[in-house]
């Protein structure tokens, strides 16, 4: 790739970022903010992960919320419970999502395809029964309500603007961290393990570990989110990681499509968006969702980037270059261009 | 404590003991040693605690029996649909209770739990059609399929909420079947219904093994199994025999609704409930099998209820750590075959 492509490829995303996180709170209504904008910040980042794990490494897993869960009850249980400074518990929570990560990968690192698909769902559930019912720590079914996120400095991370800069700051960072592995050698071995197990394992690589490093990698991402989410709700319960959400998930990855990560927040916003204005005109928004999730997984393969991909290779001269490139690719793999 | 502690290590020793008996090669197996004394501590640990609470141990059992009944009529279906079309049916917590809850409707209408149960596996049944309709597009294409499914899930579920609302509710079991058996040998009762439910996996475990193993449908049934193309080949209609066993997998989990619905409650979640744990059988029994879809419903059946009786707080984790034991000696679960990574 010549330099120039890859200052294009690098640089733009991120000056789009940049403007974005400078425009979008002037520009947005409170309301807007608060209840479309920073929650599918915080839901992407939750499906970036998983993201990652069906796009790059080809695992559909449907424990990302048990990682989820355990970094956002870590921050819960160490400032709540036990009074612990709230940065220290930050920080416990956020090394605590690639450690739930390469367990939830230590578990289902011998399986692959649907086996792993329903072994992570038992992983998730569980977490969701374990949250419940392990009273003594997770405070049951309520769970941990008021949670106050930090002041520093005079700014309090519980007002809508630095919540969304932080929020925004960690999404970008995540973005990069992501792309920065799937670049890395590291990030060749997971795409190896999504086309062609048995040749990565003729190669001279484990499967199993492999599976378990994409597991610990998707789970900054996961615990991330899981922190965030904390901040954002003020709380955290068995219903914030039930099968609901582990569903929601998906929904967001699919959506928004895998094929690259940042489909997630395409789709955490898409649902969002459904969510807030469809219970306005219906009671049975998860009805609409699920419909809209079928209807999605049914006509397309990658979601709403999938189609805008599609169209762009269809349009005509303009993005001549850009449609070569990305037939041959969609060619090469069952999946997208990887970068 | 003492004692427990020393019969414990005398357990140890013995199952070190017999598992350093000769084997064929005459070499000494610590992995089998270890999971022998493993599994002695387990036998013994599980008789202390059952002598200590006496009587209620049999409780214990027949509660364990009674849940492994509902798991095995969920697991079966699930499996066969596994087996045949390739289908993971996450959308069968749905059937189970949607079931149950149109058959609590017929029920309020006519009073009659036997029509009840009746329409209510033909409702399912057509659930189950429903179903194969809107999969037909993805033929061949498991993971796309299952989230398809997993969509179909979250639509019943809210289809459910707004229909029945979020109150628990139940069936009457019917008149026969109200009150409830001493047990033989104790001065304990246990309800004739749960009894019934136990008769009731049996007969279709009887039913689905002569269906499967003793008529042409099963023949063709296990065929494809093992080779569609081989057997649409062969000049039948494959397509029809996967809507039937689609018709078939949501008619028992809508009986397991029904039943389930009777002596447990129909409630928004239990779908997510009785899914869970259909999963872990249907996974510890290795996919696509019947015999170890019945053979691990009563393992988690049992564990299920002793762990909620001895540690009622760890439950969920013990019957969960029984699942990974199981997965860690036999990968693809008890009685099952590799699956395609592929698929």
């Amino acid at each position: 790739m010549r330099a120039s492509d890859r200052r294009r490829q690098v640089a733009l995303p991120l000056v789009a970022a940049c403007v974005g996180i400078i425009v979008i709170p002037i520009v947005a209504s409170d309301f807007v903010l608060l209840q479309i904008v920073i929650k599918s910040l915080w839901l992407g980042i939750a499906g970036a992960s998983l993201a990652f794990l069906i796009g790059q490494a080809g695992l559909i897993s449907l424990g990302q919320t048990a990682i989820f869960g355990t970094a956002g009850y870590v921050m819960a249980i160490l400032t709540l419970s036990h009074g612990i400074n709230i940065w220290l518990a930050v920080a416990c929570a956020v090394a605590g999502g690639p450690v739930a990560g390469l367990l939830v990968g230590l578990v289902s690192s011998r399986s692959s395809g649907l086996y792993l698909m329903m072994l992570t769902l038992a992983v998730g559930v569980f977490a969701f029964f374990f949250g419940q019912q392990y009273q003594p720590i997770t405070r049951g079914h309520t769970g941990f309500n008021g949670f106050e996120s930090p002041i520093v400095g005079g700014v309090d991370f519980n007002e809508r603007r630095p919540l969304f800069y932080v929020t925004a700051v960690s999404a970008v960072l995540i973005v990069v961290f992501l792309r920065y592995v799937m670049g890395s050698p590291a990030g060749l071995a997971f795409r190896g393990l999504r086309d062609n197990r048995r040749r990565l394992a003729a190669l001279g690589y484990s499967p199993a570990t492999v599976t378990i490093a994409a597991f610990g990698v998707s789970g900054v991402a996961a615990g991330i989110g899981g922190v965030l989410s904390v901040w954002y709700n003020g709380a955290i319960s068995p219903g914030s990681i039930d099968i609901t959400r582990i569903i929601e998930l998906l929904v967001v990855v699919t959506i928004g499509g895998a094929i690259r990560i940042e489909g997630a927040f395409l789709g955490a916003l898409a649902v969002t968006l459904l969510r807030n204005f469809a219970s306005d005109f219906t009671n049975r928004v998860e009805t609409l969702v699920g419909a809209a999730f079928i209807i999605v997984v049914l006509f397309s393969r990658h979601g709403i980037l999938g189609l805008w991909l599609e169209a762009r290779s269809r349009t005509p001269q303009v993005f001549g270059a850009l449609r070569s490139q990305w037939r041959l690719r969609s060619k090469a793999v069952a999946g997208p261009p990887a970068r | 404590m003492a004692p427990d502690r020393r019969n414990a290590a005398v357990a140890t020793r013995v199952g070190v003991l017999l598992a350093h008996l000769p084997g064929r090669t005459g070499t000494p197996r610590p992995r089998l040693a270890a999971q022998v004394a493993l599994g002695g501590l387990l036998v013994y640990y599980v008789t202390a605690k059952s002598i200590e609470i006496g009587d209620r141990s049999l409780l214990v059992l027949l509660n364990g029996l009674t849940a492994a009944a509902l798991y095995f009529l969920m697991a079966s279906g699930f499996t066969l649909l596994f087996g045949l079309v390739r289908v993971t049916n996450l959308a069968h917590g749905g059937v189970y209770l949607l079931g149950g809850y149109a058959a609590l409707s017929v029920q309020q209408a006519t009073g009659n739990w036997l029509v009840a149960i009746g329409l209510g596996f033909l409702f399912s049944g057509g659930i189950g059609i429903a179903l194969y309709l809107l999969l037909r597009r993805l033929r061949g294409e498991g993971l796309r399929e299952t989230m398809v499914t997993l969509g179909a899930a979250i639509v019943m579920a809210d289809q459910a909420l707004a229909r029945w609302g979020g109150v628990p509710s139940d069936l009457d079991p019917p008149a026969l079947l109200q009150g409830s058996l001493p047990l033989p040998a104790s001065p304990l009762l246990y309800p004739k219904f749960r009894i019934a439910v136990i008769g009731l996996a049996v007969l279709a475990g009887l039913v689905l093994w002569l269906l499967l193993y003793r008529t042409r449908l099963g023949m063709i049934i296990r065929a494809g199994v093992d080779d569609q193309d081989m057997v649409s080949m062969a000049g039948i209609r494959v397509e029809l025999v996967f809507c039937a066993v689609f018709v078939l997998a949501g008619g028992l989990a809508g009986t397991a609704g029904v039943a389930g619905g009777t002596y447990l409650s129909l409630a928004q979640g239990e779908d997510n409930r009785i899914l869970l744990a259909s999963l872990i059988v249907v996974i510890a029994g290795g996919l696509g099998s019947l015999r170890g879809a019945g053979a691990a419903a009563i393992l988690v059946g049992l564990v299920e209820a002793f762990a909620q009786t001895h540690h009622a707080i760890l439950s969920v984790l013990i019957t969960f750590g029984t699942l990974i034991a199981v997965l860690a000696l036999r990968p693809h679960g008890l009685f099952g075959q590799p699956v395609d990574a592929r698929l």
